[in-house]
């Protein structure tokens, strides 16, 4: 692809439309995602092979390789409609997240931290009357398990990351999602985190002007005696830069500021 | 013989006619109870659950009604007890199979090994539980063939569930070439399986060392994965596997054969034959 006419874009959400029969690419960090608009038809074809830490967020309109079944997944979504329009809404992972930092994290007893991780985001496309024609993953994360056993648990995605403690250090990606992590740790001895599981479609996803995607805080509070957490889920207002726009509700609802369950493996 | 005999008046054939419009309306009760509680419990209980029951609710109206049923047409029920006893220990003679595979049913359905849905191993046999009854359970198998496996031979046999747990480890024997660093294909393996995303991150993968083989370093490479991806895994790890050792220049040895005469007696005799160059007209198309 040559991209005369490729745009670098500061975000990829909202209405977009495409000219008739020509294949129009975008690329959002390691997905690249090809949208052809014809008579009453759209065909999506995307891949995500590239850098999942790839900053790139670019459309081009011109001279687009068309996609082919050998290397991209393509679909034909038919319908009445007349619209050249479709809207890209980010989302959420449709499971919790299981986050595992490089360096195990220890926090020692009756300290608090806040640690910032990041998931990948799901494109959610639809006709601007609110028709729903697929989700996306920008990155497929693995598959992994949570659970005290083999037997119990639930399936979840991996997710590795660096767990950053302060706001200067982070990297916006505008195909990822910042998640503080608010950890308390009440016990008697220090706490490992070597594994963390973050309640991702219980969240809410916000967009802050300049930093990218953000959900509202997750704050985890171990328990005086024994190794149990609750669980508690904040909304957008502690969310670092002004005035938090919501861009997505959570995908489970969850009463806001609740405790919303207590895992006896939230921390292993 | 005269016909109607003369032990059939009006009175009997009202009797016979209440009897048989109870033992009717009994069996549409049981039939109508089971369905009713099916539709209620199938959300909460599973289709195991609500099948079971409906089968429970159905057979007791069915004992009742025939209680009724003999009552009605003048039966005493004491006498009838003592009838079905030595009755029993008849059949049981008579039908010794039938009654271990009921008897048999009764003991898989309390046990509950599996369920209704789930994918089994009985023997050389796997497949999927279309029902559990009493004397027989129900499997369809992946070749789309309909087996009944009395209930006997499964109290009698080993039965593996392979749908029991969300998650199965699936384990491949591989084996690489002696030059080759234990390490370095160690630590290939595991990133093939980080790279594949339906392999599960936890459980970690493993790799263990089986031994020294005729021709190769044995080993054995585990992965875990969600229980429906356990296919889609079986048939795309081997390949990248393949791939990985190909790109890295990895040997996955065939069998080597040594042939030794032994110290008493003399080598083989080994012959050089020169080879012959090409001759320069061998290129050369025939007419």
């Amino acid at each position: 692809m040559t991209g005369s006419t490729a745009q670098d874009l500061a975000s990829w959400w909202g209405v977009h439309e495409f000219p008739a029969n020509r294949w129009v690419q975008w690329e959002i960090g390691p997905l690249r995602l090809s949208v052809l608009r014809r008579p009453r038809e759209w065909r999506i074809a995307w891949r995500s092979d590239g850098d999942r830490l790839d900053p790139v967020c670019r459309r081009s309109d011109d001279n687009v390789e068309p996609p082919t079944l050998e290397n991209d997944d393509i679909r034909r979504y038919i319908g009445q409609g007349e619209d050249n329009r479709l809207e890209f809404v980010p989302r959420l992972a449709d499971r919790p997240v299981v986050v595992n930092p490089d360096i195990p994290v220890f926090l020692p007893p009756g300290e608090k931290t806040t640690l910032y991780v990041s998931t990948a985001a799901w494109l959610r496309l639809a006709e601007p009357d609110g028709s729903m024609l697929t989700e996306i993953p920008v990155y497929r994360p693995s598959d992994t398990w949570f659970g005290p056993n083999t037997r119990e648990g639930e399936i979840a995605y991996a997710s590795r990351t660096s767990a950053r403690t302060s706001l200067d250090e982070l990297t916006v990606l505008h195909h990822r999602v910042i998640t503080p992590v608010r950890i308390d740790n009440r016990g008697v001895d220090a706490l490992l985190v070597e594994q963390l599981r973050i309640p991702v479609p219980a969240l809410t996803l916000y967009e802050i002007e300049g930093q990218g995607l953000w959900t509202g805080t997750v704050a985890f509070t171990r328990r005086e005696g024994d190794n149990t957490a609750t669980l508690q889920i904040q909304d957008g207002r502690e969310l670092p830069g002004p005035d938090p726009r919501q861009l997505a509700p959570p995908r489970v609802p969850v009463e806001r500021n609740a405790v919303v369950h207590a895992f006896s493996r939230i921390f292993s | 013989m005269a016909f109607p005999p003369e032990w059939w008046n009006m009175e009997f054939a009202g009797l016979l006619l209440r009897a048989l419009a109870l033992a009717a309306a009994g069996l549409f009760a049981g039939r109508l109870l089971g369905r009713f509680l099916y539709r209620i419990t199938r959300p909460g209980m599973g289709e195991h659950g609500a099948v079971t029951l409906r089968r429970l609710a159905f057979y007791g109206i069915v004992v009742i009604t025939t209680m009724a049923v003999m009552r009605e047409l003048g039966f005493s029920l004491s006498v009838l007890l003592g009838a079905a006893g030595i009755l029993t220990v008849a059949l049981g003679f008579a039908s010794q199979t039938s009654a271990s595979n009921l008897v048999s049913g009764i003991f898989l359905v309390a046990e509950s090994p599996f369920r209704i849905g789930d994918v089994i191993t009985v023997g050389s046999l796997t497949g999927e539980v279309l029902s559990i009854d009493l004397l027989s359970v129900k499997l369809r198998t992946f070749n789309n063939l309909y087996v009944r496996v009395p209930n006997e031979t499964l109290i009698k046999s080993e039965i593996t569930n392979l749908t029991r747990f969300p998650i199965r480890r699936l384990d491949l024997k591989l084996g690489v070439a002696y030059k080759e660093q234990i390490g370095r294909v160690r630590d290939l393996l595991i990133a093939t399986a980080d790279d594949n995303p339906l392999c599960l991150d936890h459980p970690r993968p493993l790799v263990i060392f089986q031994g020294f083989g005729e021709s190769s370093l044995d080993l054995q490479f585990s992965v875990w994965a969600k229980r429906e991806n356990f296919l889609a895994v079986l048939n795309s790890l081997p390949e990248a596997i393949k791939q990985t050792f190909d790109d890295n220049g990895i040997e996955i040895p065939f069998p080597h054969r040594s042939l030794y005469t032994g110290s008493v007696t003399d080598p083989f005799p080994v012959t050089l034959v020169e080879s012959r160059p090409p001759a320069e007209d061998d290129s050369a198309p025939s007419i």
